[in-house]
């Protein structure tokens, strides 16, 4: 009977998807701006009101990564995942309806996370910062009716084999509920100490590993062979990237508490699994790069691509560095510096954003039916967040190794703070660079929804059959 | 459904199901297993549980058991810990920050504020450092006019109960 409701009469096709990309990006401007704010605030102090706590570092910073984590890229996730699954399908996504309500409920979840969020009502553990009725509300409300409408469509799919885009899909929506359950357990049950402690860096590190990481390389996997035409390189090596994900990316959790007092077999364990994280990731970048054999004159030519593989070539210095800074060769060196903040931007804003941009500049012109807007704004919006996100990146990373050595000279601390002054302020020049990039992306895309030129097909499309009956 | 991806699926359930019980299962038991020592049972006492509850929606930490308890309620809830770890590591940090917490010392501590990204002294042992008050409650209205060249915010913003009673916290961490 609920599936009677939530399919019948259903709302056209990719409305979903639409709903998602666009309360992406605007979650994604929302997000940046957080950024402009905690940036800021660490090159000049004084620069915003001291006498306004919605405006102090402390409160804009986790509204900043809960935004750019929960809001911009988990639904253009959602909206990629709304509009690939059918396309592989061959059908109709299970529920728009349940699609288009799972976008709003989310929207207001992110309302009710920064409401909490700035006024400091938080639980005190970093990526588990949420109160646990958000927790609840999380899990119930935005992954929960994803999850069972991506598994429904791929249930009542009408194509024979699933593709490996799917497989991520599937396993990724498990692993996060799975994930966000285990981080949330300290807020529900009396967990403390380092228990406490370690299952919150646990789900913190899953969030990458078990979401992020593989849902963006499944976008990938679809856009790359998609664009350029070309088939998959090898479908074993999709097989390796698979399973390697799913059981060494699980394990690594402790390294992030490699200085903390933790038992020492844990930390081993997790840094040796971090270690053979390079196999997925090796598999999953020269799988790509393979696939554009005989089309890299399309690297510069199309849009979606020239994002998509950009963020295939970040994954390279992205998984190199991580797998190994988490070492204890190299931990104690690095460990709490800005090296790590330039690491975590790599991951999110280098690898995982740019897959996700590529994903939204191909998928919404088409669920639109229009062309896009302006090719000269993606270009320009391509080559602000590649400057930026490289600037950024070795500003932040050299601000790290001042750090480092600050911290193994033990030098009185101040004297590192002013060492890194002026690359907290190359931060906030490079960074302003990707921040007033994204009002140009959303413009660019609400002027593709109002006035792109209509795509007229050449040949009238047959309908899609309606999804059987249960 | 094809049979290979119901094995497909049933083995990607065993191998999630089998990294969290190595790894979540078998490293919080162990964990737990570690007694709390006398330090962690006095801080547990006069700390209690810091984080977000129903009782306290707003964070004022007025249901904390004593003003050090408070104190770690606003600490948690203006983002300190953003900045200020409480974690001296144990490769170096000896000679400035002090001594590296035992696994004993964090247990019944919820949450633990070990933080991740330092860019601020560590304030494990603030009060070994630095007790005099005077200077603590100048350095959170104005810190550039005790420390120069330093970033932290301004609290201006906080009532002088308050503000005793995140010095009360930083006291209690000896």
């Amino acid at each position: 009977m609920i599936e009677r409701f939530l399919t019948d009469r259903d709302y056209a096709e990719g409305t979903a998807a639409k709903h998602f990309f666009f309360s992406s990006i605007v979650m994604l401007n929302i997000g940046v701006l957080m950024a402009l704010g905690t940036s800021m605030r660490l090159a000049w102090p004084d620069i915003l009101p001291n006498d306004v706590p919605w405006l102090h570092f402390g409160r804009i910073r986790p509204v900043h990564v809960h935004f750019v984590i929960f809001g911009w890229i988990s639904m253009a996730f959602a909206g990629a995942m709304c509009y690939m699954t059918p396309a592989l399908c061959k059908t109709r996504l299970w529920s728009e309806k349940l699609g288009v309500w799972n976008c709003w409920a989310w929207n207001l979840g992110m309302v009710f996370v920064f409401f909490t969020l700035i006024n400091g009502m938080t639980t005190g553990r970093e990526y588990q910062d949420l109160i646990w009725p958000l927790d609840a509300y999380i899990l119930l409300f935005v992954f929960g009716p994803l999850a069972v409408n991506i598994w429904m469509t791929m249930l009542r799919r009408r194509a024979d084999g699933l593709y490996v885009t799917l497989w991520f899909f599937g396993a990724s929506l498990l692993f996060i509920i799975l994930s966000y359950f285990i981080g949330a357990v300290p807020d529900f049950f009396p967990v403390t100490g380092l228990s406490e402690a370690y299952m919150t860096w646990w789900h913190a590190h899953n969030i990458l590993g078990l979401w992020i990481t593989p849902v963006s390389a499944a976008i990938a996997y679809y856009i790359i062979p998609k664009v350029s035409g070309n088939t998959l390189y090898s479908h074993k090596i999709g097989h390796l990237h698979f399973w390697s994900i799913a059981a060494f990316y699980s394990t690594p959790g402790a390294h992030h508490l490699m200085g903390a007092p933790i038992p020492e077999w844990l930390k081993s364990f997790a840094s040796v699994s971090g270690v053979l994280i390079m196999i997925p990731a090796l598999a999953f970048v020269v799988n790509m790069l393979m696939t554009m054999k005989d089309k890299w004159w399309m690297f510069t030519r199309s849009i979606p691509l020239q994002w998509a593989l950009t963020g295939v070539l970040f994954a390279i210095p992205l998984n190199i560095q991580g797998a190994f800074q988490q070492t204890r060769a190299l931990n104690w060196y690095i460990h709490g510096t800005h090296w790590i903040v330039a690491h975590a931007h790599l991951a999110l804003l280098g690898f995982s954003t740019f897959i996700e941009i590529g994903a939204i500049y191909y998928g919404l012109p088409k669920l639109l039916k229009r062309e896009l807007y302006s090719e000269k704004l993606a270009r320009l919006h391509f080559w602000m967040m590649a400057i930026g996100f490289l600037g950024f990146w070795a500003v932040l990373t050299a601000a790290g190794l001042v750090q480092g050595a600050a911290k193994v000279y033990e030098i009185p601390y101040i004297q590192s703070v002013v060492a890194t002054h002026p690359y907290m302020v190359g931060r906030v020049l490079f960074g302003s660079l990707i921040i007033f990039a994204q009002p140009i992306f959303l413009y660019n895309m609400w002027m593709t929804a109002r006035y792109g030129k209509k795509i007229v097909p050449e040949t009238p499309a047959a309908p899609t059959p309606a999804p059987a009956a249960a | 459904m094809p049979p290979k991806y119901v094995v497909g699926c049933c083995l990607l359930v065993v191998v999630i199901f089998a990294s969290i019980a190595i790894t979540v299962v078998g490293g919080s038991t162990y964990m737990s297993q570690i007694p709390p020592t006398e330090l962690a049972r006095e801080k547990e006492k006069i700390w209690g549980h810091s984080a977000w509850s129903v009782h306290d929606p707003w964070m004022t930490g007025n249901h904390a058991p004593t003003l050090a308890g408070k104190g770690k309620v606003i600490f948690i809830r203006e983002g300190c810990w953003w900045c200020h770890t409480l974690l001296p590591e144990q490769t170096q940090d000896w000679a400035y920050f002090g001594e590296p917490p035992l696994a004993g010392d964090v247990q019944g501590e919820s949450p633990s504020l070990f933080g991740s990204d330092r860019k601020a002294p560590d304030l494990l042992h603030i009060a070994s450092r630095n007790r005099v008050k005077a200077w603590h409650y100048v350095h959170h209205r104005d810190p550039r006019a005790v420390t120069p060249g330093s970033i932290m915010p301004a609290f201006k913003h906080l009532t002088d109960e308050e503000l005793d009673a995140i010095i009360a916290f930083l006291e209690s961490l000896h």
